[in-house]
C-alpha cells in the first residue's frame, strides 16, 4: 500500500507544482499590473465596448486566431517589427482587457496586434474581408462575404457602399457591411498596440 | 527466447489463460464500443483536417459558407483528433490494459457503456457547436462550455473504474503501464478542470489566460496521449515477443523523469510573446529536460526489442508498437529541441509546429492504439482480423502519410520561417512559395485516410459475425482476405436454405 | 499455414492448418487468449552509471539556463537576460539598405517592382509624387491619401493608410528609396527633415489630393531643416 501512496502523491505532486509555478505565481505577479493613463485622461489598454466588443465576438467565432496572431515579438528577434507590425514589442499590460486572450501561435497570415494602425482605412477591410483576392490577388485567406449586403449591377448602390475594383465580381458591383462586418472592422480598427508603454523597450 | 517462451507457457498456463478469458469477456462490450467510437471520430477528424488543409492552398474550396470556413473546421479537425480519437481510444485502452494488469473483471460496464454513449454524444454537441461559430475561442479548449458535462462527467466513472481495479488488483505488484495508468486518471481531471476555470471561467485573463491555455495545450498532450500510448507500448513490446521489459530502474527513471519535467514544458509554446521571461525560461528547460525520459524510455524498449526484430516481419501489434516508440524518440528529440529560442525565432508560428504535432499525433499516439487494437480486437471478439492485405495497406499507409506529412510540414516550416524573418521578402511571396508544400499535405491527408478506411472495413469485419473462423492469428506475410469469407459465406448459404 | 507464423508464438497450441482446428471446444472458444503470452515482467538490468551521471549533467545545464535566462523572475521583466537591450540596439544601416527593407511594407500595394497594380494601387516608379517636392511627398506618406489622384497619366480613386507609426529614421530612408529605384532619379531625405514635416502636419488627418496640393503651395515655417532632433513626436521617442 505505501508504494500506491508514493506513486498516487507523487503524480499528485508534480501536477499541482506545475500549476502553482506556471498558472498562479504568474497571475499572481499580473495583478500588480494595472492600465496607464493616457494624456488625454483615457486608460490604456481601453475597455471593449459597443461594435469593437461584439466584432471581438465575430473574430472570435470565425477562429481568425488559426492564421492570425496578436503579438509583435522583440526587435532582434524575428522580423516582426522591421515587417511593421508593430513599432515595439508586445508586453503584458497591452492584454490587459483581453478575455479569452487571442494572442495566437500561427502566422499563415500577418501579425494583426496593430491592424488598426497600420490599416485605418475601413473600405479597405471591407474589400478584403469581402473577397481577399480584390486587394491581395494570391492570398489564402478565405472570403467573409456573408458579412456584407451584395449590390447588383444596375442596382442603385446606397450613398455609403463600396464599390468594387474594376468591373466587380460577377454581378456585384458594391457591397455594404452588414451589422457583423461593421462590428468586426469596428473591432480590428481597434487593434493598436502603438501606445508607447515604458515596459517595451527591453 | 524459446527458452523464455517455454517457461512463461508452464509457469502461468492453466489458471491464467481462463482468467484472461474472464476478464476479457467483462470488458468485451466496454471496449469495442470505445474503439469503434474512436475510430468513427478519427475518420471525421481526418475528413475535416483535409477539408482544412484544401483550403489552405483553394480557399475558394467549400468557400464562402460560413459553418465550414476556415476557422471551425480546423478547429473540428483539432478538437475530434485529441478528444474524439485520443480520448475515446485512450480511455478503452486504459481500461483494458487496467483489467488485464490487474487481472479483474471490468467493473461497472453498464455505467461505462453509459459514459461512452454520453462522452461521444458530448464530442458531437461540441462539435456542432464550434460549426455553428459557438467556439470559445481558446485553442484546444474550443468545444463551448455546454458541452462539457457530458466530458466531464463519463470520465469521472473512467477515474473510478479505473481505481477499483487497481485497489482490487490480484498481485501485488504494480507494472510499469500501470503507472502510466494510474498517472493519466489523476493528471487528466485536475489538468481538464484548472484550465477550464483558468479561461473559459474566466479566473485570470490575459496572458495569464494565455499562460495557462498553452500549460493545458501542452499538457493534453504530454499528460494524457503520451502516457497513454507510452503504457501501450511497454505492455504490447514484451507482450508479443514473451520477453521481460529491459530494466526496471529504466521504467523507474523514465517515469518519473517524465512526469516532473512534461509538466513544465508548455510555456514554450509562447515563445518571444509578451510573457515575463522567466516563464518561457521554464518552458525551455522543461522541454529540454524531456531528453532524459525519452532516451531512457527509449533505451528500454530498444533494448527489449533487441534479437527480435525478425517479429517485424510478421506480426501487425509489433510492427505498429515499434513505429510508434520508434518516432515517438523521433518526434520527442524534434519537440525538445524545438523549444529552444534560437529554434523558435524560425520555426514559432510556422507550419512546422503542425508537422510535429502529426509526427507525435499521427506517428507515436496513434499506432500505438492501433496496435493496441490489433492486438486485443481477436481475444475480444474471439474473431480473428479478416483480411490481411488491409492490415498492410493501412501499415503502410500510416508511415507513408504520417512522415510525407512531417517531412514537407516542418521543410516547409523551416523555410518559411527564415523567409518571415526577412523583411524584404513581400509576406504574400511567402504564401505563395508554401502553397506546393500544402498540396502535398493534403495528399499526406488522403493517404493516412485510406489507411484508416482499411481498418475501418476490417474492424467492421471483426465485430460483425461471419461463417469462417480461422485458428491462427492473422499475420502480415498471410494471403488471408475477407474475399475468403464472402466466399465461404456463399457457399455456407444453400446448405442453410 | 505454417506454425513459424507467430504473433504469440506458443509451440503447445499452434495448430499446423486452418483446417486443423482441434476439437477441444475450449480450445475453440479461446484460441487467441491461449496462445498469448504471459502478462509483461520487469527485467533488472542495472542503469550503468555513465548514463546517470549523463541524466546529472543534463540538470545542471537546466539549472545554468534557468540561472541564465530568466530575466528579473517579475511580470514585466520581459527580456530574458539583463544586458539583451544592448544587443538589441541595431547596428546604423546606410538608408538604402534600411529603405529596401521597410519597404517591405509598401509591397503589399504598391508591388515589389514599384508598378503597383493597375487601377487600385498606384505606380511609384516614374510617379510624379515620388519624384516631385519632397516636403509634399513626406506629407502624403505620414498622414494617408484618399481620393482621386492622378499618377503618370492614370487614375486611382483609393485609400492608402498614414505610416505616421514609423520613426523618422525609416520614413526617411523608405523615401529615399522610392525615389532612387526602378529607374527614379532624387535626392535623399534625411530624417531630420522627415521630423520637421511631421510636426507641421500634426494632426492632420488623410490628404485629399487637393487638400495635399494646397499644403504643398503653402510655404514652410521658418527653416525647416534647422528644426531641432528633439523636435520628434512621442512615436519617435518609443524607439
Ligand atoms: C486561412 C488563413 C486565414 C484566415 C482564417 C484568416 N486570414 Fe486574414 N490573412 C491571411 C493571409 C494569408 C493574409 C495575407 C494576405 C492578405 O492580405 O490577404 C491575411 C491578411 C489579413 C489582413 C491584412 C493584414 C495586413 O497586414 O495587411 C487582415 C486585416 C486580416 N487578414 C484579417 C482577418 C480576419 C479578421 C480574419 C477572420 C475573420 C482572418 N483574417 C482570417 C490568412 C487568413
Ligand atoms: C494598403 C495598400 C498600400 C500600402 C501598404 C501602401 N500604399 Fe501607398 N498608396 C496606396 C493607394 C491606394 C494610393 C493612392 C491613394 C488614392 O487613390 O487616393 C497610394 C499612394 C501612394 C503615393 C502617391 C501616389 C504615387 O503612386 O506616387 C505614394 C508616394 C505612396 N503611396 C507611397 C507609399 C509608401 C512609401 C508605402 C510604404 C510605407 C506605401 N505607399 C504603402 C496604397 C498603399
Amino acid at each position: 500500500m505505501s508504494r500506491t501512496f508514493v506513486l498516487a502523491f507523487g503524480i499528485l505532486l508534480t501536477i499541482l507544482s506545475s500549476v502553482t509555478g506556471l498558472v498562479i505565481i504568474p497571475n499572481w505577479q499580473f495583478q500588480a499590473l494595472k492600465p496607464v493613463v493616457k494624456a488625454d485622461g483615457r486608460r490604456y489598454p481601453e475597455a471593449y465596448f459597443g461594435d469593437s466588443a461584439k466584432g471581438r465576438g465575430v473574430y472570435i467565432s470565425q477562429g481568425c486566431i488559426y492564421c492570425h496572431t496578436q503579438q509583435v515579438r522583440m526587435k532582434g528577434y524575428g522580423a516582426d517589427i522591421r515587417r511593421g507590425w508593430g513599432t515595439r514589442r508586445s508586453v503584458p499590460r497591452d492584454y490587459l482587457e483581453d478575455r479569452p486572450h487571442q494572442l495566437g501561435t500561427m502566422r499563415t497570415g500577418p501579425d494583426l496586434a496593430s491592424i488598426g494602425a497600420r490599416q485605418p482605412s475601413e473600405s479597405w477591410h471591407a474589400l478584403h474581408l469581402y473577397d481577399p483576392q480584390l486587394t491581395s490577388a494570391g492570398s489564402v485567406m478565405p472570403r467573409y462575404n456573408y458579412f456584407f449586403d451584395e449590390v447588383k449591377r444596375g442596382q442603385m448602390p446606397p450613398a455609403d457602399a463600396i464599390r468594387l475594383p474594376g468591373n466587380g465580381r460577377g454581378d456585384v458591383t458594391h457591397i455594404l457591411p452588414n451589422e457583423r462586418g461593421r462590428q468586426l472592422i469596428a473591432y480590428l480598427k481597434r487593434l493598436n498596440q502603438s501606445f508607447p508603454l515604458p515596459e517595451a523597450n527591453q | 527466447m524459446v527458452a523464455d517462451t517455454k517457461a512463461g507457457v508452464v509457469k502461468g498456463a492453466p489458471s491464467d489463460y481462463e482468467f484472461r478469458v474472464e476478464v476479457d469477456r467483462s470488458s468485451k462490450q466496454v471496449i469495442v464500443l470505445y474503439w469503434a467510437a474512436a475510430l468513427f471520430w478519427l475518420t471525421v477528424a481526418s475528413i475535416a483536417g483535409i477539408i482544412s488543409s484544401i483550403k489552405l492552398h483553394n480557399p475558394g474550396f467549400l468557400g464562402g459558407i460560413e459553418w465550414l470556413t476556415f476557422g471551425r473546421v480546423r478547429a473540428v479537425h483539432w478538437d475530434t483528433a485529441i478528444y474524439g480519437f485520443g480520448g475515446v481510444a485512450a480511455s478503452g485502452t486504459l481500461l483494458w490494459l487496467q483489467a488485464r494488469l490487474c487481472q479483474v473483471r471490468m467493473p461497472y460496464t453498464k455505467l461505462l457503456i453509459a459514459g461512452g454513449l454520453v462522452f461521444n454524444v458530448g464530442i458531437l454537441v461540441g462539435v456542432v457547436g464550434i460549426l455553428m461559430g459557438q467556439s470559445t475561442g481558446v485553442e484546444t479548449l474550443e468545444f463551448p462550455l455546454y458541452a462539457m458535462p457530458f466530458l466531464v462527467v463519463p470520465y469521472v466513472f473512467i477515474v473510478i473504474a479505473n481505481f477499483t481495479m487497481y485497489f482490487k488488483k490480484k498481485s501485488s505488484h504494480t507494472y510499469v503501464s500501470q503507472w502510466y495508468l494510474m498517472a493519466v486518471t489523476v493528471w487528466f481531471p485536475v489538468l481538464v478542470l484548472s484550465a477550464e476555470a483558468c479561461t473559459n471561467l474566466g479566473a485570470v485573463d490575459g496572458v495569464a489566460q494565455a499562460i495557462a491555455n498553452w500549460w493545458y495545450g501542452h499538457n493534453v498532450v504530454g499528460l494524457f496521449a503520451t502516457p497513454t500510448g507510452i503504457a501501450a507500448a511497454y505492455y504490447l513490446i514484451p507482450k508479443v515477443i514473451g520477453k521481460p521489459i529491459h530494466s526496471y530502474h529504466l521504467s523507474l527513471l523514465g517515469f518519473w523523469s517524465n512526469a516532473i519535467f512534461y509538466n513544465w514544458a508548455g510555456t514554450h509554446h509562447l515563445t518571444g510573446g509578451p510573457l515575463p521571461a522567466w516563464t518561457i525560461t521554464l518552458g525551455v528547460v522543461g522541454s529540454m529536460m524531456m531528453f532524459i525520459p525519452v532516451i531512457t524510455i527509449g533505451i528500454n524498449h530498444h533494448m527489449t526489442m533487441l534479437g527480435s526484430f525478425h517479429l517485424l516481419k510478421t506480426s501487425p501489434t509489433l510492427r505498429f508498437a515499434v513505429m510508434g516508440s520508434m518516432l515517438y524518440t523521433v518526434s520527442s528529440f524534434q519537440g525538445a529541441l524545438e523549444a529552444l529560442r534560437s529554434h523558435q525565432e524560425i520555426t514559432h508560428f510556422t507550419h512546422y509546429t503542425i508537422g510535429h504535432v502529426h509526427l507525435g499525433m499521427y506517428g507515436f499516439f496513434a499506432p500505438l492504439m492501433f496496435a493496441m487494437m490489433y492486438y486485443a480486437m481477436p481475444r475480444l471478439m474471439n474473431r480473428e482480423w479478416s483480411s490481411a492485405r488491409l492490415i498492410r495497406i493501412h501499415f503502410w499507409c500510416t508511415l507513408v502519410g504520417t512522415l510525407l506529412y512531417g517531412g514537407a510540414m516542418c521543410y516547409a516550416g523551416i523555410r518559411q520561417g527564415m523567409m518571415m524573418n526577412d523583411p524584404s521578402i513581400p509576406f504574400l511571396n511567402i504564401v505563395q512559395w508554401t502553397i506546393p508544400f500544402l498540396m502535398s499535405r493534403t495528399l499526406a491527408g488522403l493517404i493516412l485516410l485510406s489507411g484508416t478506411v482499411a481498418f475501418l472495413i476490417n474492424f467492421v469485419r471483426i465485430v460483425t459475425p461471419h461463417k469462417l473462423t480461422w485458428a491462427t492469428p492473422t499475420m502480415l506475410d498471410s494471403d488471408r482476405d475477407w474475399k475468403q469469407i464472402l466466399e465461404a459465406e456463399k457457399e455456407a448459404k444453400p446448405q442453410h436454405e | 499455414m505454417s506454425s513459424i507464423h507467430n504473433d504469440d508464438p506458443n509451440p503447445n497450441q499452434e495448430p499446423t492448418h486452418e483446417a486443423d482446428v482441434p476439437p477441444d471446444p475450449i480450445f475453440v472458444i479461446h484460441r487467441a487468449a491461449m496462445r498469448e503470452m504471459d502478462e509483461p515482467r520487469d527485467g533488472a538490468e542495472p542503469t550503468p552509471v555513465s548514463y546517470i551521471l549523463l541524466c546529472f549533467a543534463a540538470l545542471m545545464w537546466g539549472g545554468w539556463y534557468i540561472g541564465t535566462y530568466a530575466g528579473t523572475w517579475s511580470a514585466d521583466g520581459l527580456a530574458e537576460r539583463a544586458t539583451a537591450g544592448a544587443a538589441i540596439t541595431a547596428p546604423a544601416q546606410n538608408p538604402m539598405e534600411l529603405g529596401k527593407e521597410v519597404f517591405g511594407v509598401c509591397v503589399q500595394c504598391h508591388q515589389e517592382n514599384g508598378r503597383g497594380v493597375p487601377e487600385n494601387y498606384p505606380p511609384l516608379a516614374g510617379s510624379e509624387y515620388v519624384l516631385g517636392d519632397k516636403r509634399k511627398l513626406a506629407a502624403l506618406v505620414l498622414r494617408g491619401l484618399g481620393g482621386d489622384v492622378t499618377v503618370a497619366g492614370k487614375h486611382f480613386n483609393s485609400q492608402m493608410p498614414a505610416w505616421d507609426n514609423r520613426d523618422d529614421e525609416e520614413i526617411a530612408a523608405v523615401l529615399t528609396y522610392i525615389r532612387n529605384s526602378w529607374g527614379n532619379k532624387a535626392d535623399p531625405l534625411s530624417k531630420e527633415f522627415v521630423a520637421a514635416v511631421r510636426k507641421e502636419t500634426e494632426g492632420k488627418g488623410e490628404w485629399r489630393p487637393a487638400s495635399l496640393d494646397a499644403f504643398a503651395a503653402t510655404p514652410p515655417p521658418a527653416a525647416p531643416v534647422a528644426a531641432p532632433p528633439t523636435a520628434a513626436t512621442p512615436q519617435a521617442q518609443t524607439k
